[in-house]
Order: structure tokens, then C-alpha cells, then sequence
């Protein structure tokens, strides 16, 4: 009697045990594949996501290649192009995303030195070309060519390049009025007015206080600016490859009346010292 | 007419034209011809049968995605979990009656609906925290508090996008 009480109360206790261990059919009672795959519909993030909810499923995002292909494909923002050529595998195409990435860790930005940039607002230009950062303070009349990512062979360049220093000829009362820094062709090129009148662009190497060797001449001239009565006021500089362009601004030098005159020069600066092109506008 | 029989020990017979998009079923019977005899299902209740069978008459006649079309498909189809209105209604069910459908539909080899249910678990995944995701799943948090925070830190760059 004991005995059987006793075995009816182990079977209740093994009953309740099978009913509370009873596993319910749900999301990790499914197969890898199967929770990989459904996980293979959502978005790169929701992936990521669930990697971080249990061990199971980061097993599972761990063990799928395709799942670390989305998330690699959408981390780098790429698109997948459909019916393109499937014969590569997938976990090669994971592998060469990876290299991919990989030369992007491998620069080595720790060292980056903070630079302090003063007077910020007042620089009239910050350009980022050529893995180096160009700041050109015009008021202070100082040029800066940073590195953005230093290596061994880099310096970081602060010179003084004052009119007097820039453009020797032309000393006062000329005017700096622009100043363009082209990294990918190692040109620097300042526009200054002299007798407020003649604007010049001097050309010169970014790399030495030399004149550029591939430029036609050290200076560059505006074609009809003889007769000109007109007083340049404002002058601004572009480059675009073996172009340089100078749009400028003149008011009536007796500022007898509010005339003004806009204009633009291209210049081939490797072929030809005069601007080959210039618009007028009344 | 094709006769199943499922774990329950419950038979159903069903048009050949329906059990067939059952890749299965469809190989077992060109396996085996024309034959009275019924084919056990012994993976698959009769609750889930009764769902399955639903699917495949309302989508009677429809062509199954050959090999082909379905590899070329792959990656597009993913980026979308859309689901037509009456599939939509018709995988409105509890939790676990949705993973039993999913197994079947695995087991049976029947594409379209293993992708109608795998779609609605990622529909019902996506937009949530991880925290949610557990809530949702009935998921034990298993990580250290360690290794959750390593992981977090790992997974940051995708967060702040």
C-alpha cells in the first residue's frame, strides 16, 4: 500500500516534470537551418540584433555563412544586383567582401595627432584630397597641409605664405584675393590684384617654393584687362584638372555710378599663360 | 486521390493535384505509381495536416518554382518579407501552431508555405530589441553580463546608422 502510494506519487511528480519540461514547438526548437533561414528575411540590423538574444542564435548566425553576408553586404552598403552570376559560393563571396573590408582596418588611425584649427570660420577653404587635409587661413595668411592618416614619410606642412612670401613681385598695394590648393597636381595658384586694377595668377609647386614644372608659365594673365577701369573687388578661383578658373567682380573705380561688371577666365594653366576663354557681364 | 495518414492516426485523402506541391509526396508517388495504399506522415499531426492541405487547395494549379528560377531569386526575394492577403490571414495562428506549419512545410518540402511562415516569424522579429525578441520567444537570456556587453559593443556600428 505504502509502496504503491508511494510509485503513484513519483508518477505524478514525473508527470508534472514531463509537462513542464514538455519542449513546445517554438523559434529554437527549430532546426539551425531553419532559424537561419528565417533570419535570412530580415534586415542586416535585425540580424545583428538577434545575436545578441541567446547563445543558440548567435551559434546560428556564427554557422551561416549566407546571415554574415547580409549583415557584410549591408554593413559596407552595397546592393546586390539580382540574376547576376551565382557560380561563386557564398562563402567565398563572404571571404572577399571581408578582404575588402579588412584594408580598410588595417589603416591605422590611433596615432591621427588632434590639431587644433584656429580661427576655423575664417578659413576660406578646407580641402580634403589626396589622404591630406588643406586648410588655408587667408586673414592669418597661413597654409596648413595636414596628413590625415600619418605615416612615416608624411609631415604635416605649416608655412607662412604671406603675399610677400606667395607672389614676391607684387607687393603692396597689391591684394591677395584668392588662393587654390590642388593637391592631386601639386599646384598651388594665387590670384592678387596689383593698382587694384590687373588681377595675376602666380603659379606655383605645393611641394617647394619652385615654380610648377608642368605649368606654362609662372604666371597667369587675363586677357583684356587693359582697358579696364574697373576695380576688382572680389575674385574667386577654381581648378578643375588642367583648368583653372577665375571669376571676378570689378565696380566703377570713381564709384561715380553702381556699375559692375562680373567675369570669368579659363585658363589651360599647362598650355598657355593667357585665359583662353572670358565671359563679360554688365 | 492520395490517402495520408498522420501521427495521430488520423487518414486524409486529397486530390493528387493538390498533395502534389508537396515535393515529397510528389516524388514518393512517382516513386511508387498508382497505389491504394496510404503514406504515413509520421512528423506531421492532423491539426497541421488540416492547415497544409488549406494551403495547397487555395493554391491549386499555381506553378511551383522550379530549381532555376528559385536560385536566381534568392537574394532579391530576400529583402522582402511581403505576404499576399490571404496567406496573410491564413498564417494568422498561435505561436506554436506557425513553427508546427514551418516543420511541416519543411518536412514536405513545400516551399511557398515554408517562406509564407518563415516570412511572418522575420515580420514578427523585425523592429524589436533583443530584450523583446526573448519576451516574444519565451528566450532565456543565457549570455554573461559580460558577454552581453561585448557583443553589444560589437554590434554598435549598426545601431547608429
Amino acid at each position: 500500500m505504502n509502496l504503491v502510494v508511494q510509485r503513484s506519487v513519483r508518477i505524478a511528480f514525473h508527470l508534472q516534470v514531463l509537462l513542464v519540461m514538455e519542449p513546445q514547438t517554438g523559434f529554437l526548437s527549430l532546426a539551425e537551418e531553419l532559424q537561419s533561414y528565417i533570419l535570412s528575411f530580415l534586415p542586416y540590423r535585425y540580424i545583428l540584433r538577434c545575436t545578441s538574444v541567446c547563445r543558440t542564435l548567435r551559434q546560428t548566425y556564427l554557422s551561416s555563412s549566407e546571415l554574415q553576408y547580409i549583415v557584410e553586404i549591408g554593413g559596407q552598403r552595397l546592393l546586390v544586383i539580382s540574376n547576376t552570376d551565382h557560380s561563386i559560393p557564398i562563402s567565398k563571396r563572404l571571404q572577399l567582401l571581408r578582404d575588402k573590408a579588412h584594408a580598410w582596418f588595417k589603416v591605422d588611425i590611433h596615432p591621427f595627432e588632434m590639431v587644433p584649427v584656429t580661427r576655423a570660420p575664417l578659413s576660406r577653404d578646407n580641402i580634403v584630397a589626396g589622404g591630406h587635409f588643406y586648410s588655408w587661413d587667408l586673414l592669418g595668411g597661413t597654409a596648413m597641409i595636414m596628413p590625415v592618416l600619418p605615416k612615416p614619410s608624411q609631415q604635416s606642412v605649416r608655412r607662412n605664405w604671406l603675399p610677400g612670401k606667395l607672389c614676391p613681385a607684387a607687393s603692396w598695394p597689391s591684394r591677395q584675393l584668392d588662393v587654390l590648393m590642388d593637391p592631386a597636381q601639386n599646384l598651388i595658384a594665387v590670384a592678387y590684384v596689383v593698382d587694384r586694377k590687373t588681377v595675376y595668377i602666380n603659379l606655383r609647386a605645393l611641394d617647394g617654393d619652385g615654380i610648377h614644372p608642368q605649368a606654362a608659365g609662372e604666371r597667369l594673365f587675363l586677357s583684356d584687362d587693359s582697358e579696364n577701369c574697373f576695380e576688382t573687388t572680389m575674385a574667386k578661383l577654381k581648378g578643375f584638372g588642367r583648368y583653372i578658373a577665375l571669376s571676378r567682380r570689378s565696380d566703377d573705380e570713381n564709384r561715380t555710378s553702381l556699375d559692375k561688371v562680373w567675369q570669368l577666365h579659363i585658363w589651360d594653366w599647362k598650355y598657355s599663360t593667357t585665359s583662353s576663354v572670358s565671359f563679360g557681364l554688365k | 486521390m492520395v490517402h495520408l495518414v498522420t501521427s495521430d492516426n488520423v487518414e486524409f485523402v486529397v486530390d493528387k493535384e493538390v498533395v502534389e506541391r508537396s515535393v515529397l509526396i510528389k516524388n514518393m508517388l512517382e516513386d511508387v505509381g498508382e497505389t491504394d495504399q496510404s503514406i504515413p506522415l509520421a512528423n506531421v499531426s492532423s491539426a497541421v495536416l488540416r492547415k497544409v492541405i488549406e494551403y495547397c487547395e487555395h493554391h491549386r494549379g499555381e506553378p511551383l518554382p522550379s530549381a532555376d528560377a528559385d536560385q536566381n531569386q534568392d537574394e532579391t526575394r530576400k529583402r522582402t518579407t511581403d505576404i499576399s492577403e490571404w496567406d496573410q490571414k491564413f498564417i494568422t495562428v498561435d505561436q506554436e501552431m506557425l513553427f508546427e506549419i514551418i516543420l511541416a512545410a519543411n518536412y514536405l518540402d513545400i516551399k511557398s508555405l515554408l517562406d509564407v511562415g518563415c516570412k511572418t516569424v522575420a515580420n514578427m522579429i523585425k523592429g524589436k530589441t533583443p530584450d523583446e525578441i526573448r519576451r516574444l520567444f519565451n528566450i532565456v537570456n543565457d549570455f554573461t553580463p559580460e558577454e552581453e556587453a561585448q557583443i553589444k559593443k560589437e554590434n554598435e556600428w549598426a545601431e547608429d546608422r
